[in-house]
């Protein structure tokens, strides 16, 4: 073990001073960039809406899915809210507590004949304490520097509770003004639908074209540099939980109209569902990398009629739980598996080279056929049609330059 | 240069051959290959990013080589790792020490060298610390890491490699944070160690003068390859040197200033954290070093110039107009540009466009009413790459979708210099710029550089490089003890003067290092004690049990205590279960639902009717499911490394399902038996809860004093500083996600005796319960820190809150809201009182 002598001679060193090089094709084949996680997830959702259309024709007649697109709406918005949360690397688990609490704002409230002034007013109520609730969540974990799962379990806990309180247990009507959005149509598409377009729109608006938007992405993507060259971190947090749960909020409002009474527990469902679509959608976890909306709310879609599939081919609603649980690890788990099995290869290239299993492998081999007498048959010339068969798989594997 | 010393051909004990390691298109070691021997100290020595660390890394394991054989002891070592290593007898030391910070002193002594437990240990670590350090970096064994200096814990790291008695001793810089006392005692050591105990010690450094005290042998790297390794006696220093720079100097860098212009940057008695009373100027068209070791100041004094630390006192002006000292924004709207020497972490959004890494500093300049012009800000990306000559290879064309990972180092450092120059600075500044480039580019960063300066900029640059300042700059002030004690200019600046200037103040410097702040009052020490909690919610326990039943005088009979034992035994269990996942650094929000799942296969497996062994491979069955589904869940979050709250959020969900599909109804009587053998109780005390008395107390022990406890608290620490010391990180995890799942099934066939039927609905609540009372006793969320007794207490206090809202109450609002608002108040209390940084 003899170190290289290689020192080099100074005659030698102008040569040296080359502009750097970049990635050579190999290393560029490597590292190939992942397919956008918006085209993964489209395809995703229209093989199962094709294979769902096949195995149960029924779920994706016209009325079928005009039944479900508000329910999609429901879990998009939430979801985006969700998604900013997790862009920051936290995650929103009072998903549920605002939902509900929005919902019975709106319908237990309300007097049950209440006019359009009314209902706009306990709107603009549920709006803003989804707004003032986020807010707070978002100044314990930014300002307070309280853990984010624990801040908005709790959080959850507290606005289940006052919903309870205040509703006593029992659901009740939302006001005919509201009801009648929920369920109202324009052009054959449910109103619910334009909402979610609308918010979609001017959060993917603000993300991508404003400073603001790429501000956040710059908090998300790298927290301390984004410190580094100025950017006000802790306020881009607690913003950022507010408007979460202002689409909280907003989520909860649009279920109450279209449900009619909605249940105490009306959110509970949405607390899995939002991460679930986030990470369906192809949304890092823990931030580091550029997320996308429009993945997130086609997540939304994959998971709502993936829902109501489970139900049409004859599965309990209980089994949509474990459906979604399933998807949800899978989804985060394949990207891993893939990492873990290509690293494995890598590994397996790098042995199968080595030159001592090169060599292990020609004597064994040689042993054999020497031991069954076949070394007659085993000329030289095949031997070296081995050796070139061994040369041209080292090359496919491309470990020689 | 010292003579030869004894043992020149000591045996061979570890070989690394052909180590090659790239790092994307960087390769940072090419086929390098070292032979270290018994009884030797075996110098490497090279500049900043000749692949020093790289191969310190593959030595300790904690880099994966792309290839490398490792031979220890004449046995070759295959897919190394930090624990196959460590086995072997290597121990490393690094330039910055990972400690797992929530754990004490001799803590982290005995996870380096897991021998020292039980009598005289404590004595023997004590020696250790003292054979290392002086006196003024004494501490206590009990004392918390992350209490202690920088220099502190080296010295722990140190001597925690040494008590583990290795045969290669690999220390990596290890004088950088030490005065000239402290140096000489640990020169001593190593000699020690080497004439003594027959120790291989590779010795990496760039600091010549102490290779030449110390070294029998140097091997020099350079750019990532082995040039030379030789004995020391057939080496002068001029040698090394040549072969270390491998160029000739003056080719390099770039003329020097021609005329000096108006002053930009002014400082005046800035203090601040580790330097004070500093004045300080730069005028347009110089550029300014600030010289100076490792950890004298100068890197903080930089950023608090740069808005990035909080200054004490003094005032920065730019241009004569003063800067308020609040936030980097402040600074950068001032004029102050700035290039940290911590690119990857600090500088740049690896993953972001080019186009969306240089304009992040200059957004208002590109945007309308704040919205971003799409061809301002193409243009502005086009302008830096041209002027500081940033290549993205073949495809300057398509650099829109290159991403700023995907260059190289010295084009990642030319973007962040462009970023700041984007912003048409007064001042620029700039530590380490060649920090990790290769020689090619950093000749091109000297003269953007010396560009930028003549077109009007003050340029201070900070570099630990004294060849570099001495080529590059017009003025250096070098830095010692936070303050200023040289100022070399025209003539007189030269790499020697630079390096006589950092030795010089070297010998002066008396007082300690920048230590940690340690404002922490008696108060607060009792606070942060792991036990306190217990204390605490003892006394709120018993406050609210006795004020409930001042309210209604049936609460506290002893029909309704033998319940509330009985539930608490439940909760108790979940709660460690819960905190057992939470000290490695992770959760678990399925317990709730996993022993509710437990009540619904209890309805099965151990039906009414069923004979008492019948239940009892029933019960063990269960138990065994509820392992099983810990090891599950471990599974997907080690190996998969999917996050602990997506998986055990999904499964928190997915088991109600389960509960659902099995039982649509509560249906299916429970056995008697287990609803028996809990509420079989010695002179009126539950049995149940004599078990968890027990059960606690026995986890205390284990999680206090005894390795494997301190290995799952390492693990929640400092998972990076577990792996060097040899832990298995992964395999901790999983053990606390069985051990999580095995007393969620306990909890779960206590809950199924009470509940007596197969219910779907039940023990989902639990979850939040569970993490309330983790929250309560103390435990740091993050991992690390816990005590099972606090624990325990905090899920008495959840209990009793919960038993009297029901008791007050009887729909379960007032329940959710206690809960919720409890768990909120601790949680913030803990984070405030123990100062939690954000993570």
């Amino acid at each position: 073990m003899i170190p290289p002598r290689n020192t080099i001679a100074a005659d030698q060193q102008s040569e040296r001073r080359r502009p750097e090089r970049t990635w050579t094709k190999r290393e560029a084949k490597g590292r190939k960039k992942p397919l956008h996680r918006l085209l993964i997830v489209s395809v995703a959702t229209v093989v199962l809406l094709v294979g769902g259309g096949i195995a149960a024709p029924s779920t994706v007649s016209i009325s079928a899915l005009q039944l479900m697109l508000p329910f999609f709406a429901v879990l998009a918005v939430a979801s985006i809210g969700q998604h900013l949360v997790i862009q920051q690397r936290g995650l929103d688990l009072s998903v549920a507590g605002i939902m509900s609490f929005a919902a019975v704002i709106v319908s237990a409230l309300p007097s049950s004949q209440a006019g359009v002034g009314e209902t706009l007013a306990f709107v603009a109520l549920a709006l803003a304490m989804g707004l003032g609730v986020g807010a707070i969540n978002g100044a314990l974990v930014a300002l307070l520097r309280v853990n984010s799962l624990v801040t908005t379990i709790g959080m959850n806990s507290l606005m289940l509770g006052i919903t309870m309180y205040v509703t006593r247990g029992f659901s009740q009507q939302s006001p005919p003004p509201l009801n009648q959005f929920g369920i109202g149509k324009f052009l054959g598409v449910p109103l619910t639908l334009y909402v979610l377009i609308v918010i979609a729109a001017i959060a993917i608006f603000i993300l991508e074209k404003t400073t603001i938007g790429r501000r956040f992405i710059a908090t998300s993507v790298n927290p301390d540099a984004a410190i580094t060259v100025g950017i006000p971190l802790d306020w881009y947090r607690v913003a950022t939980y507010a408007l979460a749960g202002f689409c909280y909020a907003v989520a909860g409002v649009l279920l109450a109209g279209y449900v009619l009474s909605p249940t105490v527990f009306s959110g509970m469902p949405y607390l899995l569902a939002t991460v679930a679509a986030v990470v369906v959608g192809g949304n890092p976890i823990g931030g580091g990398l550029r997320g996308s909306i429009a993945a997130t709310i086609v997540g939304a879609l994959l998971l709502t009629y993936l829902g109501q599939l489970v139900v049409a081919v004859g599965f309990d609603t209980s089994a949509q739980n474990i459906v979604q649980a399933i998807i949800i690890i899978a989804s985060v788990g394949i990207i891993e598996a893939g990492r873990r099995i290509r690293y494995e290869w890598i590994l397996f290239k790098f042995w199968i080279t080595k030159p001592d299993v090169e060599f292990r492998i020609t004597t064994t081999f040689n042993r054999m056929t020497d031991r069954l007498g076949l070394s007659r048959f085993v000329t030289s010339e095949r031997r070296g049609r081995w050796g070139a068969a061994w040369m041209r798989l080292k090359k496919r594997l491309e470990i020689i330059e | 240069m010292s003579g030869p010393k004894r043992n020149l051909m000591g045996a061979p004990i570890m070989g690394i051959v052909g180590a090659t390691k790239y790092y994307g298109p960087v390769q940072a070691l090419k086929a390098v290959s070292v032979n270290i021997r018994r009884g030797q100290v075996h110098a490497v020595v090279g500049e900043n990013g000749a692949g020093k660390s790289t191969l310190l890394g593959i030595a300790s394991g904690a880099v994966r080589p792309d290839f490398a054989v490792l031979r220890v002891a004449g046995k070759e070592i295959k897919r190394p790792n930090a624990r196959k290593l460590h086995r072997a007898g290597v121990a490393v030391t690094f330039q910055h020490p990972e400690l797992p910070e929530e754990m004490t002193v001799m803590e982290n002594i005995q996870l380096a060298a897991p021998r020292l437990t039980g009598r005289g240990s404590r004595a023997e670590a004590k020696r250790l610390l003292e054979a290392v350090g002086s006196d003024q970096h004494a501490m206590s064994l009990d004392a918390r890491v992350r209490d202690l200096t920088l220099a502190q814990q080296h010295i722990i790291e140190i001597a925690g490699a040494i008590a583990s008695k290795p045969k290669v001793l690999f220390l990596d810089e290890p004088t950088e944070p030490f005065q000239q006392a402290d140096v000489d005692k640990l020169f001593q050591l190593i000699r020690r160690l080497r004439d003594e105990e027959d120790v291989a010690i590779v010795y990496v450094s760039h600091r010549l003068h102490e290779i030449e005290q110390l070294a029998d042998q140097v091997t020099v790297l350079r750019d990532g390859r082995s040039i030379d390794s030789r004995p020391i006696a057939r080496m002068s220093t001029s040698e090394i040197i040549t072969m270390i720079a491998g160029r000739p100097l003056d080719q390099v860098f770039p003329r020097k200033m021609q005329s000096r212009g108006e002053l930009k940057l002014e400082v005046d008695d800035l203090s601040g954290p580790g330097f004070a009373k500093i004045n300080f100027a730069a005028h347009a068209g110089e550029i300014v070093g600030v010289a100076g070791v490792e950890g004298e100041g100068q890197r903080e004094f930089l950023r608090t110039v740069a808005g990035l630390e909080r200054r004490k006192s003094g005032s920065v002006r730019v241009k004569g107009a003063p800067v308020d000292g609040t936030s980097a924004a402040a600074a950068r709207a001032a004029g102050i540009g700035f290039v940290t020497d911590d690119r990857h972490e600090e500088g740049l959004f690896l993953t972001l466009r080019l186009r969306e890494n240089i304009g992040i500093g200059t957004l208002d300049s590109i945007s309308t009413a704040g919205v971003i012009d799409r061809k301002r800000d193409q243009a502005l990306t086009d302008a830096v790459m041209e002027r500081l000559g940033i290549y993205t290879g073949n495809r300057v064309k398509e650099h829109d979708d290159t991403t700023a990972a995907e260059l190289s180092g010295g084009n990642q450092q030319k973007m962040l210099i462009g970023r700041e120059i984007a912003g048409g600075p007064q001042a620029i500044i700039i530590d380490q710029p060649t920090k990790g480039v290769d020689v090619g580019a950093r000749a091109e960063i000297y003269d953007r550089l010396r560009d930028l300066a003549d077109s009007g900029v003050a340029v201070v640059v900070s570099s630990s490089d004294g060849i570099e300042l001495a080529g590059l700059c017009d003025r250096v002030v070098v830095f010692a003890r936070g303050q200023i004690v040289k100022e070399l200019e025209g003539e007189a600046l030269t790499d020697e003067a630079i390096t006589a200037a950092n030795m010089t103040a070297k010998v002066a410097r008396e007082g300690g290092p920048v230590r940690k702040e340690t404002e922490d009052t008696g108060w607060r020490r009792i606070m942060a004690a792991d036990r306190f909690p217990a204390a605490v919610l003892a006394v709120l326990t018993a406050i609210v049990l006795f004020g409930t039943n001042a309210i209604s005088e049936y609460f506290l009979s002893p029909f309704n205590i033998e319940t509330m034992l009985t539930f608490l035994a439940i909760l108790a269990f979940l709660s460690i279960a819960q905190l057992a996942t939470i000290l490695v650094g992770r959760i678990d929000l399925s317990v709730g639902a996993l022993a509710g799942f437990v009540v619904v296969l209890a309805s099965y497996l151990t039906a009414d009717g069923a004979s008492a062994g019948d239940v009892l491979w029933g019960s063990v069955l269960i138990l065994a499911i509820s392992a099983g589904f810990g090891l599950i869940q471990g599974w997907l979050v080690t190996w998969l490394n999917i996050p602990a709250i997506v998986v055990t959020l999904a499964t928190f969900i997915g088991l109600q399902g389960m509960s659902l599909l099995m039982r649509p109804q509560a249906a299916g009587a429970i056995t008697d038996y287990l609803s028996d053998v809990t509420q079989w109780s010695i002179a009126g005390v539950p049995a149940c809860f004599v078990a968890i008395l027990v059960i606690v107390a026995a986890f205390e022990v284990i999680l206090f004093r005894t390795g494997l406890g301190r290995r799952l608290r390492a693990v929640g620490s400092n998972p990076v500083g577990a792996a060097r010391v040899g832990i298995r990180v992964n395999r901790q995890i999983l053990l606390a996600f069985v051990l999580s799942g095995f007393l969620a099934g306990i909890a779960g066939l206590i809950l199924a005796g009470q509940v007596g039927i197969g219910s779907p609905a039940t023990g989902i609540d639990y979850t939040l319960m569970s993490i309330t009372a983790v929250v309560l006793g103390g435990t740091r969320i993050a991992g690390g820190r816990g005590s099972v007794l606090s624990v325990l207490m905090g899920a008495a206090l959840v209990q009793a809150l919960s038993s009297a809202s029901s008791f007050v109450n009887q729909d379960s609002s007032i329940h959710l809201i206690v809960l919720g608002g409890v768990t909120l108040v601790a949680a913030t209390f803990f984070s405030v009182a123990r100062r939690e940084r954000i993570g």
